[in-house]
């Protein structure tokens, strides 16, 4: 007898919700607690299942009024016990231990509270079946530290990004427009040096020609002073025929000869003359002539080359541009003293810091990205497996399959193979499949765990089908709590034990 | 002909690109020389551009192996040609072709022999100005 109330779980609430104190016996079995509408059904459950963890309850399980309350269990001869406190700030802080089989995974797996939405479980999407398996299968922690090296490699990428390290990145680019400024200096220093030989040449062309010229004048000077002594000759040698003929008869043949030489010698003066004037044209030419070139010479001396300027100006230009991109591939290459995260360190240390940073997270990543895959893939295939048996052994026809595919996607299959949209189930079929899939869960992950509780589901349930189900579950889990509407008693709870 | 202005774009492109690499490699080392940068930074850009060198000089290497074959090509061509011509000349002293088919004949294959002169020349010129790019930048 002793033994045999050492098995049952006794639980006592003093204070909680709407309970001023309540002492509940819970036997191995089905226990069906059963109490008329808001008389704390669901407190009690709720209740009960602040002991599954040390979660911190909220502020609201305590009576408004009620600023201590106790939530106690009688276990395997052993009392387990919380008290809960309500701070002057009003938030309700508890203190005690949790029972032995404690597990913060049970309230999603074995708690099946009408309120919290065991229906809603199945018709909401992968994104839901996801979540609720990375939590019980503690896949959650892997995605907890995928999600924080992604948001961390995230955060350097977006580092990597900023203008310093953009400046940084444009060095190489940099480096080409300064090559091509040593190129382009290149090329006006040679101009300037072309210009200048270019020049040289002109001036020693014109140094060459004047002294041609020159000596042509020269020449051409001597021709004329022979001309004007071969006139002076000439005028000479008729000045001599005019006295000879003066001592001449007029008529004699002498007179007439020497009057011809005369006239010869006129003619030849003339002609003296006109070579003369042609030949001083001549000379005045060459004058003017090499008094231009002097004059040039003069000028390209005093000039220098005529494009030296502009070109010097150009070289001068290119060069104080060299120095600018000089100053900013200098300025590229470090951060500003003034930095708040890497004052005055050379850019190229912190990007391959961040670059080893990044590699190393992306390994995290990686690991914990298969890890995660792994877990999550075999707790999809347990807890299908669970499914599958539930159905098997419960023989309820009329499904045939029902599992999560690899997107986790509800799939439910009729006989035959057909895919049942959940939206079309009744609400009779829908509570069906939450509460296989909440035991295939608890099955899969908390096989240990020695209770299951149902919370009201009976209202829009089939009670034969209800109790089929209650019984599979019983052969499965030592204690099965299940709570029921009964209108007529009165404010009293009550607990019937079902063997 | 598309063979040839291939080779020689590639030929252009790839001796432009190779003393541009180099000049940049005189600017970064003249930078460093001038204590205008540090010498991580210096080392990193010189990591890059050696890389750009190495796979230019590659490109390079393949394009004047290609070269020298088609150089090869050429003088086979052009002994074939020769060849050609003096198998020409024997039928036009035997009397074998009349003189206008000779004349037409010789023509042809001088042509040929100078189009494929020129190119081989051509070739020879750019290869010996890839010589003298590896000489200019030791």
């Amino acid at each position: 007898m002793q033994a045999d109330t050492q098995k049952n779980i006794i639980l006592e609430l003093e204070n909680i919700g709407c309970l001023k104190r309540i002492r509940l016996e819970f036997k191995p079995g089905v226990n069906v607690i059963r109490a008329p509408n808001a008389s704390g059904k669901t407190t009690i459950i709720r209740g009960f299942s602040y002991m599954f963890s040390d979660k911190i309850p909220p502020s609201h399980v305590l009576a408004l009024d009620e600023l201590n309350g106790r939530i106690r269990v009688h276990y395997n001869g052993r009392v387990y016990e919380k008290i809960l406190r309500r701070t002057p700030s009003g938030e309700v802080i508890a203190q005690g231990e949790m029972l032995p089989f404690a597990d913060p995974r049970a309230f999603d797996a074995c708690v099946a509270l009408a309120e919290t939405g065991v229906v809603h479980r199945i018709t909401g999407g992968s994104a839901f079946f996801r979540k609720y398996l990375e939590d019980l299968s503690y896949g959650n922690y892997y995605s907890a530290i995928i999600n924080a090296s992604q948001e961390l490699i995230n955060e350097y990428s977006r580092r990597l990004s900023g203008p310093i390290f953009r400046n940084f990145e444009a060095l190489p680019l940099l480096l080409t427009e300064l090559t091509d400024l040593h190129m382009r200096r290149e090329q006006a220093q040679q101009k300037i040096e072309e210009a200048k030989s270019s020049h040289e040449a002109k001036l020693r062309e014109l140094r060459s020609e004047i002294e041609s010229k020159s000596a042509s004048l020269s020449i051409e000077e001597a021709r004329l002073s022979q001309l004007s002594r071969n006139l002076s000759l000439e005028k000479e040698r008729e000045n001599q025929l005019q006295e000879l003929l003066r001592m001449t008869e007029e008529n004699s043949k002498i007179a007439i000869s020497i009057r011809e030489g005369i006239s010869s010698s006129k003619e030849k003066q003339e002609k003296i003359n006109s070579e003369i004037n042609k030949q001083r044209r001549i000379v005045e030419k060459i004058k003017s002539d090499l008094e231009a070139l002097r004059e040039s010479l003069r000028r390209e001396e005093r000039l220098g080359p005529r494009e030296l300027d502009e070109l010097e100006k150009d070289l001068e230009n290119i060069k104080k541009r060299i120095i600018l991109k000089e100053e900013e591939i200098q300025r590229a290459e470090r951060f500003p003293p003034d930095d708040k995260d890497y004052p005055g360190r050379l850019v190229v240390d912190v990007r391959s810091e961040i670059l080893r940073k990044i590699e190393w997270l992306e390994k995290v990543t990686g690991y914990f990205q298969e890890k995660y895959m792994r877990r999550m893939t075999s707790a999809r295939r347990r807890f299908n497996e669970n499914i599958a048996r539930a159905f098997r052994e419960l023989g309820l026809t009329g499904f045939g399959n029902i599992f999560l595919d690899q997107n986790f996607i509800l799939h439910i299959m009729r006989n035959g193979n057909i895919r049942q949209p959940i939206e079309t189930l009744s609400a009779s079929e829908k509570l069906t499949i939450s509460l296989i899939l909440m035991l295939a869960a608890k099955e899969t992950f908390l096989p240990d765990f020695p209770l299951f509780i149902v919370d009201e589901l009976t209202l829009s349930y089939d009670p034969e089908r209800f109790w089929r189900i209650t019984n599979y579950i019983k052969r499965r889990v030592p204690y099965v709590i299940v709570t029921s509407l009964n209108s007529s008693l009165k404010g009293e709870i009550e607990v019937i034990h079902k063997p | 002909m598309n063979e040839l202005g291939s080779w020689k774009q590639s030929f252009e492109t790839i001796t432009q690109e190779l003393k541009m690499a180099y000049r940049k490699r005189e600017a970064l080392e003249d930078l460093m020389a001038k204590n205008r940068m540090s010498r991580p930074t210096y080392e990193h850009l010189l990591k890059g551009l050696e890389e750009e060198i190495s796979r230019l000089e590659d490109h390079k290497r393949s394009l004047a192996r290609n070269m020298t074959e088609r150089i090869d090509e050429l003088r086979k061509q052009i002994g074939l040609i020769e060849i050609f011509l003096a198998s020409l000349e024997l039928s036009f002293v035997g009397r074998e072709l009349d003189e206008e088919a000779y004349n037409q004949q010789r023509e042809t294959l001088n042509a040929g022999l100078e189009a494929t002169k020129a190119e081989m020349k051509q070739i020879e010129n750019a290869l010996t100005e890839i010589k003298r790019i590896d000489i200019s930048s030791q």
